[in-house]
């Protein structure tokens, strides 16, 4: 019976899906703004949220234009950063088997652990928003 | 006797983590976290399906709960701006128009603030301020000091 090497398959699958993400900034130039993804909570809220004007951001972040990705969105380089790093992170993984000196079980629960904890340090305005609506929502139905 | 670990419901659990790390990952962003709701619905779908199987052909749970349980985190959390956007969706004309006026105030004020500088300056310049008269020279007098400004055309 063949034996499914899951963690490999996730890393292509994931490396693949940031991949087009980086594509997907490239296409389009910050200074037009005619990216594809809207932004459905302030279209019908009339509202600023932390990730309005992200996909502008990373399009002037993979350009190297960082003072405007600023001004699109001021949490996008910890972002990009932190898609970056999981980028380079599951290709490295990838050649794991390669490396005998590495313990594989070791290197998931590091893999674990890092990406949670930079996951929260890169979308930590934007946890702090969606959990102060969830907050409010409560607040509604009580 | 020990059974034999088969692959049942592995691939559905593999599946079903990717797209639940998706919408977990989705769900976070605020512009569009209703979107999660696609993939994490679908990744629930093939945890569960996964696990089933898994159990019945004595196949490895451990991926198809960790697929649940961050898909249905994902889930939740899109559910909520569902939610929220539902919200504001049934409100009346009534309503929104509150609301507009609201966020309306909102920016004015804090556009207000911004400028309290600005403002301060111009109120000072205003209680300095003696005269100011145009016709071919700019006559500004202050307290302290008359200014001439002379405009000729060529």
């Amino acid at each position: 019976m063949k034996i499914i090497d899951s963690y490999r398959i996730i890393n292509i699958i994931l490396a693949g899906i940031i991949g087009l993400v980086f594509i997907y900034s490239c296409l389009f130039l910050p200074e037009e703004g005619n990216h594809l993804i809207p932004s459905f909570y302030s279209d019908l809220t009339g509202k600023t949220s932390p990730s309005l004007g992200l996909s502008r951001a990373f399009s002037a972040l993979v350009r190297g234009q960082f003072d405007l990705a600023d001004q699109f969105n001021p949490h996008a380089k910890n972002i990009f950063a932190f898609l970056c790093f999981q980028f380079i992170f599951r290709l490295l993984s990838l050649g794991i088997d390669k490396m005998p000196f590495l313990n594989k079980r070791t290197w998931i629960s590091v893999d674990i652990l890092l990406s949670i904890l930079l996951f929260t340090l890169a979308f930590l305005p934007l946890i702090e928003f969606t959990l102060q609506t969830v907050g409010e929502v409560i607040n509604t139905i009580i | 006797m020990e059974k034999i670990k088969s692959n049942a419901g592995h691939s559905l659990g593999v599946a079903g983590l990717v797209l639940g790390i998706l919408s977990l990952f989705l769900a976070f962003i605020p512009c569009i976290g209703i979107i999660a709701i696609g993939p994490g619905v679908i990744a629930i779908v093939l945890s569960i399906v996964g696990l089933v199987q898994a159990n019945k052909n004595n196949g490895a749970v451990g991926i198809n709960i960790a697929a649940l349980v961050v898909s249905g985190l994902g889930t939740l959390i899109a559910c909520i701006w569902l939610f929220v956007i539902v919200g504001i969706a049934s409100l009346d004309e009534d309503q929104i128009e509150d609301m507009v006026e609201d966020v309306i105030e909102d920016v004015i004020r804090e556009t207000n603030t911004c400028n309290s500088e600005l403002q301060d300056e111009l109120d000072k310049l205003e209680m300095h301020l003696d005269s100011i008269k145009i016709d071919e020279t700019i006559h500004i007098q202050t307290d302290s000091m008359k200014i001439k400004i002379h405009i000729e055309k060529e």
